[in-house]
């Protein structure tokens, strides 16, 4: 069964706009999937979604076989027990230690009375350690927060998130904050565990060569709509103009920014296999552009 | 690509540049507060042209609806004026009859000193109880009376009833609990505790609703109650204010002691008012010397306390 199923999903706030108009895709177990598209486009309105915290207006969504649409609190509290979710701007309480936070992500499987107390069972620190050992983060357990860099607490962020034992991990432009070097640490640290613990994991990312080089799948969002699915080899320029340049029409010449991390990508990738010579990679960028 | 500016900067009223005109300055005290959204301009419009020039000008008059605003607040405070009854001719005419507070004030009775230091330290237990409860106590009504912990209905209800407990003076507690449990420290250290409730869980309230929202969110969303969500995500974040609020407390209450002191609850208000109500300012200079230091070592206290716990 898949992960995520999301038929015909259409999501329109009470002030009248609609962010998501029709929206289908399913991702199996396992899978690292990048979302891209412009901003306002819709992705994080679709994290959103998929988490619960926001009610859907039309259309199916079944994330780890709960259905979100007619839940009740109960079952959307159990839903996002199993769900993990990444902000981009980490989001940790920052007077609690890296641990404390990660600890908040078994608030969900704690008693009433013992979450008062703040008192977590040795079963529940131990996988909030395990958590941190994963991210490599276990050295700064006892470190309080908000003293972190960037790059740590998003990866407490993520650990945080693991601490749940999800089956859906959901990151809303994890790296957008972070230097390119972090970015791709942290993008690397979720897809491993991703494959790892054979979590399906979502994540909405600005960068498409990070997105090229990470995902499993890409799938691109424009103006409510599903309007490129596929994988990231065949991300190119066609679908570069449907997801960001929809509403324009660009010469080859103003894209050539965009494009050219793309097509270099692609290069690198043929010149690993062999097919050209290095000498040959600079002439074959100026006929692909 | 090269970066050109479209249209560069040539001050267009040939005025002297400024640090911000006075117009704008004016607006600052006052606007954001009462003049609601500023005016929206439409990008290559005449209107953002002509705006353009008012901006450029260092030094304007305050517009029309600043002037409003400034004539009322002015007439405010007239009015305020009016009901005081001031009269500084008053102040100096009348001073010398206070000659004789003054001279016994010089010479105080060091006789009640040790009396002194024992009611104020009775003072500062009845305030340190006193606090801690009316801290613990305010502590689930704050969360209650915020708004973005509670539902709209409890939060409308528990703000009017700490409004009520505002009202009610702790003097008026004080009489109540002399005529419950007796006189003594124990009915201050009650009316302390009802007096600062109502106040403190006003401004736990107000910390809980200032929290940054998106770590609450972060924990909401791994599935958690709203109560493990209060105690893991909220108290955190608001604790460093809570804490001075509560510090705080602790000195104000010291240094109001003589409030309960009138009708006779514990405490160095006792002294300080049979000191008054016989005449002997040369003892109530004791007295009041002994807050003073008890207000200093709080201060200290409270100083070493913040920097070890923020």
């Amino acid at each position: 069964m898949a992960a995520i199923e999301v038929q015909n999903l259409r999501k329109t706030f009470p002030n009248g706009h609609t962010a998501l108009a029709d929206v289908s895709f399913s991702i199996p177990e396992g899978q690292f999937v990048c979302i891209v598209g412009r901003s306002g486009a819709g992705k994080s309105t679709l994290m959103r979604c998929l988490n619960g915290s926001l009610p859907l207006t039309a259309g199916t969504a079944i994330v780890d076989g709960q259905e979100l649409i007619g839940m009740d609190k109960r079952e959307r509290r159990a839903l996002q027990r199993r769900v993990g979710f990444i902000y981009q701007e980490f989001n940790l309480v920052g007077r609690l230690t890296a641990l404390q936070n990660v600890l908040t992500g078994r608030l969900g499987y704690v008693s009433f009375w013992r979450s008062m107390a703040l008192f977590y069972t040795r079963h529940d620190r131990g996988l909030a350690l395990d958590a941190l050992e994963r991210v490599g983060m276990l050295h700064k357990a006892v470190q309080r927060s908000d003293l972190l860099s960037g790059g740590e607490k998003q990866r407490v962020a993520i650990a945080r998130a693991l601490a749940q034992q999800p089956s859906v991990l959901l990151a809303d432009e994890p790296v957008a904050n972070l230097d390119p070097e972090l970015a791709s640490g942290v993008l690397e640290d979720l897809r491993r565990i991703s494959k790892e613990s054979g979590v399906a994991t979502l994540l909405n990312v600005h960068n498409i060569v990070q997105a090229r080089q990470y995902a499993d799948r890409i799938i691109g969002i424009a103006q409510g709509r599903v309007v490129f699915d596929g994988a990231p080899g065949d991300f190119g320029e066609e679908a570069l103009r449907n997801v960001y340049r929809f509403d324009r029409e660009d010469s080859r010449a103003a894209l050539a920014g965009v494009l050219e991390p793309l097509v270099l990508l692609d290069l690198d990738r043929a010149l690993q296999e062999g097919e050209h010579r290095a000498d040959t990679h600079e002439r074959a960028l100026e006929e692909r552009l | 690509m090269t970066l050109e500016n479209p249209r560069p900067f040539v001050p267009r009223s040939g005025v002297r540049q400024g640090l911000g005109s006075q117009g704008e300055r004016w607006q600052a005290a006052v606007s954001g507060v009462m003049f609601g959204r500023p005016p929206s301009f439409e990008p290559g419009t005449a209107k953002l042209e002509s705006a353009r020039l008012k901006w450029e000008r260092p030094a304007s008059f305050p517009g029309f609806r600043t002037v409003i605003w400034l004539a009322l607040f002015a007439a405010f405070l007239v009015w305020a004026w009016r009901g005081i009854e001031a009269d500084p001719l008053k102040l100096i005419r009348d001073f010398s009859d206070s000659n004789r507070i003054t001279r016994q004030f010089l010479d105080p009775d060091w006789g009640v000193l040790r009396q002194g230091i024992e009611a104020t330290i009775e003072t500062v237990q009845m305030a340190v109880i006193g606090i801690l409860v009316a801290a613990v106590i305010s502590l689930p009504l704050g969360l209650l009376a915020a708004r973005n912990v509670s539902h709209p209905a409890v939060y409308y209800t528990m703000r009017v009833l700490l409004s009520f407990m505002r009202c009610v003076p702790e003097l008026i507690w004080a009489i109540v609990f002399v005529i419950v449990v007796g006189l003594g420290p124990f009915a201050g250290t009650l009316a302390i505790i009802l007096g600062s409730t109502g106040s403190f869980a006003k401004l736990f309230a107000e910390t809980i609703e200032s929290v940054d929202p998106r770590p609450i969110d972060a924990v909401r969303s791994t599935g958690a109650g709203p109560v493990p969500v209060s105690i893991s995500a909220i108290l955190p974040q608001a604790f460093p204010l809570l804490l001075s609020y509560v510090l705080y407390f602790w000195e104000s209450t010291v240094r109001h002691a003589t409030v309960l002191g009138l009708v006779g609850a514990g405490g160095i208000g006792v002294y300080i008012n049979s000191a008054i109500g016989i005449l002997r300012y040369d003892r109530l200079a004791v007295y009041i010397l002994c807050i003073f230091v008890a207000v200093v070592i709080i201060d200290r206290v409270s100083a070493v306390l913040r920097s070890r716990l923020l």
